[in-house]
């Protein structure tokens, strides 16, 4: 009968020794996955980063990791040597865990999985684990360390009050061939004891550590007689015990032994109602518990869990209430970074939407063979999807650009540079088309390319009106380099035989070799007077071109003004006396310029030619001289015809003649003006007129005085 | 990369916008110039032309004695101005032929 009891007695208390280790195995595992589940964030977020944004997002998601998650003490992020690249701790967390060895090891045991390493003390003796994982599980380079503080956990994991007063919970981890005992024990402090790991060995602790789990009598490391439970722990390379002295649990036992068969009957009914009641206590709550437990593995996860009571079965029912909570909050972040990531992809597709509308699109693997077309793209080349895919890009080759364009492309984006440039292709129908194209390399992981993406816009019309207007300047650079030669062929081929004619002219004028009548005189005087006008047609033509070629040469010498009108007017009065013209000078001041005479003589000739043209006979023309501030203003006025108003815009221009069969008469050009304009201008000067019809016209031109220009004037 | 896309759109237009105003602007110009052109090279084959033709018919008239006889020495220089004159006269019709041709 009493070992009846006892028997009853030891189970029970087995049986919460046993809740109670798995309750705490549970509170573990919640931590660890916790720690886990933001580790594999971390891979997803650096996965799906560009290398640009890589750092921001992963600092962003560590700040926030580091403050809602009260056991991560520290992110860090190490190369393979185990040099920090980005470390993100807790404002509380002083020291600096040495991650070189965990790290070695990790590394070359070739994991891809997150591992933890054994329990060690930190500098502030408080209990850390390092978890460790590859931020890139294909690539060994980058390393996230995460320091897991489990301070909170070892509290609750050593809470060993609930057991009883000799009750005690161990842990320990296996360390070679011996277990280190890696929480306080409770009996016998400074005792020296030596957990030896073989295969006979019945200490709880040496037992769970070997990976055996069990309950039962059993005697611990002082060789007192204990109940105990021993487990290895799911996650962490641990085992755990919970243990309470046999004596203690035996002692009501012990002590009531003498009166047992006395009160024998009482007892038993006692007992009986007592049974009953702890059955009953212990019973409900692990319904009730059970009950909830079918339905969230029905994935009914917000199932109410009551509680009722304060037993070491509440206990285990609150845990496992704390531990529901956690886990719908974790189902529930991962549910919103889900939706995230479905977000992300939906606007990809619109970007993607909008760019097939918009231009031809293709994408090749790295061997240029086409993955993807477009809508766009079928209808520039005319061949349809199934003509395009698994093709090379080759296919629209036009046969336009050398190879070395195409290696050009291709070393550009296999470097993986974007290239941008203008393609000529070949569509079905023999047609060409032309691409402005952008050619971007995607990246893999490990900057590897994945694939290429082209994106072109057609340019065709573009292209072809370029072409023309290529040809159209070609024409035109010939055109001027046809007027160049021109003006070398002129003066040859067409001066040389004028020179003969006009000797002539002068040799039969002269009547050296034979009379002739005034008749005959008359006709020579027309032939040489139109050779003479031939030859200032020519000479205009050589000075235009020579202006249009910017080729006109400026010999500038020092001119004494007043000496310079002297010979002007004594020039002058041969063609001012066939029509008894009145010249004009007013007095000249002494002036002193710096320009090319030649040229001066070519304008006022011009200008006074032009004069003579337009006065009547017994007219009148004025030249002469103004001093400016920075210039000099040479003018000839005239009391002619003037010039009409419609015709003044259009005077400088080339050819243009007021009047053509009066300029006939006179043997003018229609080049003279537009020469004098360029002949100033090419002298840094300005030429403009005055006139008004019937009274007559003025021109003045301006030549600049610079201070260089005096300088070099009196240097001469 | 969507970003960027949107980006290379914008600047694609922009740039063919620019082009199109070039092109505008150089078929302007080339109308004028080629209006240009066409005048001068009228206005000179004229302006070459009288002085030529009226050379060459005073020079015709007096080796055909209309105004009064001519001695032989006469006849010869006037030969050759006659010569010189028609040699000017192919060299002026060929020199403006050809910027005719290159115009075209």
């Amino acid at each position: 009968m009493l070992n009846h009891l006892q028997k009853d007695i030891e189970d029970k208390k087995i049986s919460e020794l046993h809740n109670l280790i798995n309750v705490k195995q549970k509170e573990i595992n919640h931590v660890i996955s916790d720690v886990t589940i933001d580790m594999l964030r971390l891979q997803d977020a650096f996965k799906i980063s560009t290398p640009e944004l890589q750092e921001k997002n992963l600092v962003s998601i560590m700040n926030d990791r580091i403050k809602n998650n009260p056991n991560i003490n520290e992110f860090t992020i190490t190369n393979q040597t185990g040099s920090e690249i980005i470390n993100i701790s807790k404002p509380t967390e002083l020291t600096e865990v040495e991650v070189n060895d965990a790290l070695s090891q990790y590394i070359q045991s070739h994991l891809t999985d997150i591992p933890y390493t054994k329990i060690f003390m930190d500098s502030n003796n408080n209990p850390v684990i390092l978890a460790i994982a590859p931020l890139d599980t294909n690539n060994f380079s980058k390393f996230l360390v995460v320091e897991v503080n489990l301070k909170q956990i070892y509290a609750k994991l050593l809470d060993n009050t609930s057991i009883g007063k000799t009750g005690e919970i161990l842990l320990g981890q296996k360390s070679d061939e011996i277990v280190v005992l890696i929480s306080p024990l409770k009996h016998n402090i400074n005792s020296d004891y030596n957990f030896n790991i073989n295969e006979k060995s019945t200490l709880p602790i040496v037992r769970a550590v070997q990976g055996i789990s069990d309950c039962g009598k059993a005697v611990d490391y002082r060789s007192e007689p204990v109940l105990a439970c021993w487990q290895p722990l799911d996650v962490l390379d641990l085992g755990i015990v919970a243990k309470i002295d046999q004596k203690e649990v035996f002692e009501s036992i012990d002590t009531t032994k003498i009166i047992t068969i006395a009160v024998f009957g009482a007892t038993i009914f006692v007992i009986i109602i007592v049974s009953f009641l702890v059955s009953r206590g212990i019973q409900k709550p692990v319904l009730e518990l059970k009950n909830a437990l079918e339905h969230i593995n029905t994935s009914k996860l917000d199932t109410e869990i009551i509680i009722r009571g304060n037993d070491e079965l509440t206990a285990l029912s609150k845990s496992f209430v704390e531990f529901q909570t956690s886990f719908i909050e974790n189902e529930d972040k991962k549910k919103l970074y889900q939706k995230e990531l479905e977000k992300k992809l939906v606007e990809n597709n619109n970007f993607k939407n909008a760019l097939d509308e918009s231009t031809n699109v293709s994408i090749t693997d790295t061997e240029g063979n086409i993955t993807y077309v477009n809508t766009k793209f079928m209808e520039i080349s005319g061949y349809s999807e199934s003509e395009l895919i698994g093709q090379n890009h080759r296919i629209l080759k036009s046969g336009h650009h050398p190879p070395e364009f195409y290696k050009n492309i291709w070393d550009t984006i296999s470097r993986g540079n974007v290239w941008r440039g203008d393609i000529k292709n070949m569509a079905k129908n023999g047609n060409y088309f032309w691409t402005k194209t952008v050619i971007i390399p995607m990246f893999g992981k490990n900057k590897t390319i994945l694939q290429y993406i082209a994106v072109r816009s057609d340019i065709t019309k573009q292209k072809e009106d370029e072409t023309r207007l290529r040809d159209a300047l070609i024409k035109i650079e010939r055109t001027a380099k046809l007027k160049s030669e021109f003006a070398s062929m002129v003066t040859h081929e067409l001066k040389t035989p004028l020179t003969p004619i006009l000797g002539y002219c002068e040799m039969l004028k002269e009547k050296s070799i034979g009379e002739l009548n005034d008749m005959q005189l008359e006709c020579i005087a027309i032939v040489e007077s139109n050779a003479l006008s031939l030859e200032r047609l020519i000479g205009d033509i050589l000075d235009v071109q020579k202006l249009d070629m910017e080729q006109m040469v400026f010999n500038k010498t020092s001119i004494d003004v007043r000496n310079y009108f002297i010979g002007l007017m004594e020039n002058s009065y041969p063609l001012m006396n066939q029509k008894q013209i009145q010249l004009i000078v007013p007095p000249i001041e002494k002036l002193v310029i710096f320009a090319d005479k030649i040229r001066l003589d070519q304008i006022f000739s011009n200008l006074i030619r032009n004069a003579v043209d337009f006065v009547s006979d017994c007219g009148i023309i004025e030249i002469g001289v103004k001093s400016e501030k920075n210039r000099m203003i040479f003018f000839v006025k005239d009391n002619g015809i003037g010039i009409a108003k419609e015709s003044q815009p259009s005077i400088f221009k080339r050819f243009y003649q007021v009047d053509t069969t009066h300029t006939r008469k006179h043997g003018g050009t229609g080049l003279g003006l537009s020469i004098c304009k360029g002949v100033v201008e090419g002298l840094g000067g300005q030429i403009w007129f005055e006139s008004q019809e019937g009274k007559g016209t003025t021109f003045f031109f301006s030549i600049p005085v610079t201070p260089d220009i005096n300088l070099e004037t009196n240097n001469v | 990369m969507s970003e960027n896309t949107d980006n290379m759109e914008s600047h694609k237009i922009k740039e063919l916008e620019q082009e199109k105003i070039i092109l505008k602007e150089i078929n302007e110009f080339l109308e004028k110039k080629e209006l240009e052109n066409n005048k001068i090279l009228d206005s000179m084959s004229h302006e070459f032309r009288t002085p030529l033709v009226i050379i060459k018919s005073y020079v015709d008239m007096i080796l055909q004695e209309e105004f009064g006889k001519i001695n032989s020495l006469q006849h010869e220089r006037l030969e050759h101005v006659q010569n010189n004159i028609n040699l000017l006269t192919m060299a002026i019709f060929k020199t403006l032929e050809q910027l005719n041709n290159a115009k075209q």
